[in-house]
């Protein structure tokens, strides 16, 4: 076993090991002991990186079962490069809410509310060994139970923001279910044709099927399912309750990983386990022009929120829509090139990885301010950023990625796809893009401007509370998450080229 | 790689490094952040100055690459940082104007809130403005370009009131539009002519792409310049620069002198030199509207300036006026007249960066803010006085200043071009700065403060309170005026010595030839 | 084998109306526990329709075998997290607790 079959393993196993022993840890422990797994975690990450960046694919198959029913862990390029940005934005995640508990959520005592729900650590630790899982799943059995983790874990973080957060958080269990119940079906009915879950095998099995019914149909159920979880425009009214009542640590964990996981889901089986099939262009189409539809509508309703994290989240659900822009081009079409799909693929991870990083951020700093104003509302946060111009700067760094704006992974992407679309001849992807783009700077100077206005704050207000140290290394925590927007933004050739590492092609 | 390939990328750092130093720092540790802010500037000066011998007379272009995006087959496209010696003669500009205005802003902003704010967003634009300069493709541009836009916002909306937010919003609607119409531009020629590297003489891959569709290659050129020509102010992209003179007074100057404007115009000379090429630009025929446009916009400019009030909006559609010059200058085809319209972007820098900080020394001082609060100034603050006389007198043309080596050269230019119809435009505008100029010059030394009741400001207190003593001294603030004595004392002296070696004009006849060779 | 067939295609259907009833009812239902059961007939009624399909070869499929019982163990743990949020949400509105939320 090398070193990075190793790392493997534990990448899967040692939140998994944390979370249980947080468990039985008093708060203070679960902290240090979050940090510590987080920290570890991130250093695992490195082998996996260096290995795929040599070129390598790394399996392991875990306690000797072998395909089709074993726990099979694929390190390629695809896992390699969530890897990588679910540890760095994790571990920063982690010491902002061990630096600032109370970002954590709130639980009620005997008698009172009490900031900082201890309960987070275990399910953070736990939704982190499934993301990990979910990257690394080689076969569709392990993505399906690393899903479920993840959104088991999900809901239930949602639910740690009190009383406002529990309806939300259950509108979420419903969808998530209801996905993962589609996905499932999905799931059997491949399994029920070809015998095996593993990608591979799945993928060689299809291929030789005479009749592309049955797979299109399971193709279309687990398209749908995970649709529900990515929150795919008409299917996206649950993400913003959810996102924006879930505790100010928790936001940021949903809206950059845990959408991202079955976004990988959703590329496993159109990539991998699914071959090309005749008849599936018109639900390439649907996707794409969904995810127009989303980019443009989720944009104006971002623009009309009142309250800081509504609009972020409604961001997401415009950003959402730029990863299926790329879908109609993502399968080789007519004219069968190859080049073309990559690009449009590899612009897909690019705003997906620049959507984690700069949303993450984004969400950190709109529940920093909610924590520390008591409200988000944009109309009472006039002003607020006067005292802390670190998270000022931090939050234009996120926008700029957000944006797409140069330097940012975000730019990069939408680089990649309006190359593609202009050599596919697609000139309708340009325009959703630009409006987008333009769309996007309006709503978030909506948001961040009024920060930076002169408003006379109350000395009584909690905005004029000094600010603490924590809250000064918390700020940090946001500005190391835009100032990681803003490099990743040179690293988009190193990452197209980590993803020809077993890639589907 | 030699030390010298990593200065341009040093001189981008050293000014994010500064941004970084500041931004969490306490309002109240207003002389670290001074220390902070001098050492940074100076050191800059210092890099820049150290480029100059090797890159001007050696003929060396140190160069600094990474790879930013991937373009399929293996290829990348790299973000490029070189220094030639259009690079280096904007560098240069911005190193020297930022120092003078970093004293300035320090004088200016004492005591007063958001210190580390601005002065944090005042260094990531002064990185901008390297990075721009010594970009070494269209891409590379771009991304500085872009970047410049989202600083200079927070230091435009500085005060905060609904004035100057208002005033930063439509200062971002036109600067995003004009960088998205720039975007589609650089994508659309990347993608038919590959990265576009500036090279001198224009690129050649971009030479190959204008022969075999020309109309493609006009259309791309006027997004490009249409892009750029809203940070330079071309009419009718010019109104949002008015509307920022709400702005702080330094953020004015670097606005107008350094950083937005310049950025704009430096876009368009290296358009039109550097990527297309000047006599491929001429064969396009793209030159000759431009020419037009440019003319127009030094005619329209003139005339606004004459029907203003306010110090500082006269000011500003001076700018308007002045800058377009440049353009002017690298449009007429002809080498005198490119080597004028370059020169012209150093000597119109310091000349109106002089103004500026004049204007912001009258409001300071004396609360004046309309040309007619300048009655008798001369007497109260002579020296201050005097440094906007030899602007002003710059921007006439009046020898021995700057401002008349730009127009000597550029009337050398228009006579040498296919265009000598140029020279009527100058003359014109030239009456027309005289006009505008000298009534202000000769409130200043001549003007009787009469009729003091009707003039007098109702919130203008300073006045008030000077009234009884009005031939009275007024003190004139050390770290304002200093840096308006110098830029007024290299308006003279760009001037006179405009034929030594290494002047700005012997570089831009150096450039020049680089373009026509 | 022709009886056993109708058999399985039986299942599928009364698996399918199983899971489409459910559906309808979820999205028709305002009441949380009636959504929270009408979840659960959807997942039972996928998890059947796999069964049928895993009792189509002639031994039973392993695979489809495993899916039905994780998806067993992941439905119970969806419904025992619903059922305490349900309980909450009901228990604010019924007897609201003394502490005020910060």
């Amino acid at each position: 076993m090398t070193w990075t079959q190793f790392s493997l393993g534990a990448l899967v196993l040692l939140p998994m090991l944390g979370a249980a022993v947080a468990m039985l840890l008093p708060h203070r422990g679960r902290r240090v002991l979050g940090v510590g797994t987080a920290v570890v975690i991130a250093a695992l990450t490195v082998p996996v990186l260096v290995t795929v960046t040599a070129g390598e694919l790394t399996e392991l198959v875990l306690g000797g079962f072998d395909a089709p029913l074993g726990i099979h862990l694929r390190g390629d390029g695809l896992a390699a490069v969530f890897l990588g940005a679910t540890s760095l934005v994790g571990l920063i995640l982690t010491s902002y809410a061990a630096v600032l508990p109370k970002s954590t959520g709130t639980y009620l005592s005997s008698t009172a509310w009490v900031p900082g729900h201890p309960g987070f650590w275990p399910l953070w630790l736990g939704c982190w060994s499934g993301l990990n899982a979910v990257y690394l799943s080689g076969d569709l059995f392990n993505l399906y139970v690393a899903l479920e983790l993840v959104g088991l874990t999900a809901v239930a973080l949602v639910a740690l923001g009190g009383r406002s957060s529990w309806e939300p958080a259950l509108r979420y269990l419903f969808i998530a279910v209801l996905g993962s119940l589609m996905f499932l079906a999905g799931v059997g009915l491949l399994a029920s044709v070809t015998g095996t879950l593993d990608l591979q095998q799945t993928r060689q099995a299809l291929e030789e099927l005479d009749d592309p019914t049955l797979s299109l149909l399971a193709l279309t159920l687990m398209t749908m399912g995970l649709g529900m979880k990515i929150a795919l425009l008409p299917m996206h009214r649950w993400l913003v309750p959810a996102h924006s009542s879930a505790p100010g640590v928790v936001s940021p964990i949903l809206s950059g990983l845990v959408i991202k996981a079955a976004l990988v889901v959703l590329l496993r089986c159109w990539l991998w386990a699914v071959p090309v099939l005749p008849g599936a262009e018109w639900l390439t189409w649907l996707l794409g022009g969904l995810g127009a539809a989303a980019v443009v509508i989720g944009s104006v309703l971002a623009l009309r929120q009142d309250r800081l994290k509504p609009l972020v989240a409604y961001s997401t659900v415009a950003q959402i829509g730029y990863w299926f822009l790329a879908f109609p081009l993502l399968l080789p079409g007519e004219n069968d090139d190859a080049a073309l799909a990559s690009g449009a693929y590899s612009a897909v991870i690019a705003l997906a990885l620049g959507h984690a990083l700069a949303k993450a951020g984004l969400f950190t700093a709109a529940g920093f301010l909610k924590d520390r104003c008591g409200t988000d509302e944009i109309e009472a946060l006039r002003g607020a950023g006067a005292h802390h111009p670190t998270l000022i700067l931090a939050m234009g760094l996120c926008a700029v990625g957000l944006l797409g704006l140069p330097i940012s992974l975000g730019f990069t992407g939408k680089w990649q796809l309006a190359t593609a679309a202009v050599a596919a001849e697609h000139w309708w992807l340009i325009l959703v893009l630009g409006a987008g783009t333009l769309l996007s700077a309006a709503y978030l100077l909506r948001g961040i401007a009024p920060l930076l206005m002169q408003a006379e704050v109350d000395d009584d207000a909690p905005a004029a509370n000094p600010v603490t140290i924590r809250e000064r290394v918390g700020e940090f925590a946001v500005l190391a998450l835009g100032v990681a927007t803003l490099a990743t933004g040179l690293l988009g050739v190193w990452l197209s080229d980590l993803l020809e590492v077993g890639s589907w092609w | 790689m030699v030390v010298n390939d990593l200065i341009p990328l040093g001189l981008v750092l050293l000014s994010v490094a500064v941004a970084v130093v500041i931004f969490p720092l306490p309002q109240r540790l207003a002389r670290l952040r001074s220390t902070v802010n001098l050492v940074g500037a100076v050191t800059k000066l210092v890099l820049v100055m150290l480029l100059v011998p090797p890159v001007v007379a050696d003929g060396a272009r140190p160069e600094f690459a990474v790879p930013f995006l991937p373009a399929g087959g293996g290829e990348a496209i790299s973000l490029v940082l070189r220094v030639d010696p259009l690079a280096l003669f904007f560098a240069g500009l911005s190193a020297v104007l930022w120092l003078l205005t970093t004293i300035y802003a320090i004088g200016y902003l004492k005591g007063t809130a958001y210190q580390s704010r601005f002065f944090g967003f005042f260094s990531l634009c002064v990185a901008a403005t390297v990075g721009i300069s010594f970009s070494g493709n269209l891409i590379t541009f771009l991304v500085f370009y872009e970047l410049l836009t989202l600083v200079t916002y927070p230091l435009v909306a500085h005060w905060g009131d609904e004035k100057s937010l208002k005033a930063a919003r439509l200062y971002m609607r036109y600067a995003l539009g004009g960088g998205v119409a720039l975007l589609v531009g650089v994508v659309w020629l990347t993608m038919e002519a590959g990265p576009a590297d500036f090279a001198e003489g224009g690129a050649a891959d971009v030479a190959e792409f204008a022969a075999g569709s020309p109309t493609v290659a006009v259309i791309i050129f006027a997004l490009l310049v249409g892009g750029l020509g809203v940070k330079s102010a071309l009419v009718p992209l010019h109104s949002w620069l008015p509307a920022a003179m709400v702005a702080p007074a330094p953020v004015s100057a670097l606005l107008h002198a350094v950083a937005v404007v310049k950025a704009g115009v430096f876009g368009i000379v290296r358009v039109v030199d550097d990527v297309y090429g000047i006599e491929v630009a001429w064969e396009l025929g793209v030159l000759t509207p431009l020419l037009v446009v440019a003319s127009i916009t030094i005619i329209y400019g003139s005339y606004q300036a004459l029907r203003q009030t306010e110090i500082k909006r006269r000011l500003a559609y001076s700018t308007v006026s002045q800058v377009s010059y440049v353009v002017l200058g690298v449009t007429m085809f002809s080498m005198a007249g490119t080597a004028g319209g370059v020169v012209h972007l150093v000597h119109q820098g310091i000349m109106k960066i002089t103004l500026f900080f004049c204007a912001g020394l009258f409001a300071e001082s004396m609360g004046a803010h309309k040309i007619s609060d300048l009655r008798g100034a001369g007497r109260r603050m002579p020296w201050t006085s005097a440094a906007f006389t030899v602007g002003a007198f710059g921007m006439i043309g009046l020898p021995p200043t700057a401002g008349f080596i730009s127009k000597w050269q550029l009337g050398l230019g228009a006579l040498d071009s296919p265009h000598p119809w140029v020279l009527v435009v100058l003359v014109v505008s030239s009456l027309l700065n005289a006009a505008y100029f000298l009534p202000v010059v000769y409130n200043l030394w001549f003007g009787e403060k009469k009729n003091e009741q009707e003039n007098d400001d109702a919130d203008a207190p300073a006045i008030a309170h000077e009234r009884e003593q009005v031939p009275e001294r007024v003190h004139e603030p050390g770290p304002l005026l200093v840096p308006a004595l110098c830029t007024a004392g290299f308006t003279l002296i760009v001037g006179l010595a405009a034929s030594l070696p290494f002047s700005p004009l012997e570089i831009a006849q150096f450039i020049a030839e680089g373009v026509f060779s | 084998m022709d009886a056993g067939m109708d058999t399985i295609t039986w299942y599928l259907l009364i698996a399918t109306s199983m899971t489409v009833f459910g559906m309808v009812r979820l999205l028709l239902v305002r009441d949380m526990l009636a959504r929270l059961i009408a979840l659960d007939v959807t997942g039972i009624g996928v998890l059947v329709t796999l069964v049928a399909l895993a009792a189509r070869s002639e031994s039973t499929d392993p695979v489809l075998q495993a899916l039905v019982i994780t998806g067993l163990v992941i439905a119970v743990a969806f419904t025992g997290l619903g059922a305490v949020l349900i309980r909450r949400i009901e228990g604010q509105h019924e007897d609201p607790p003394g502490g005020e939320q910060s």
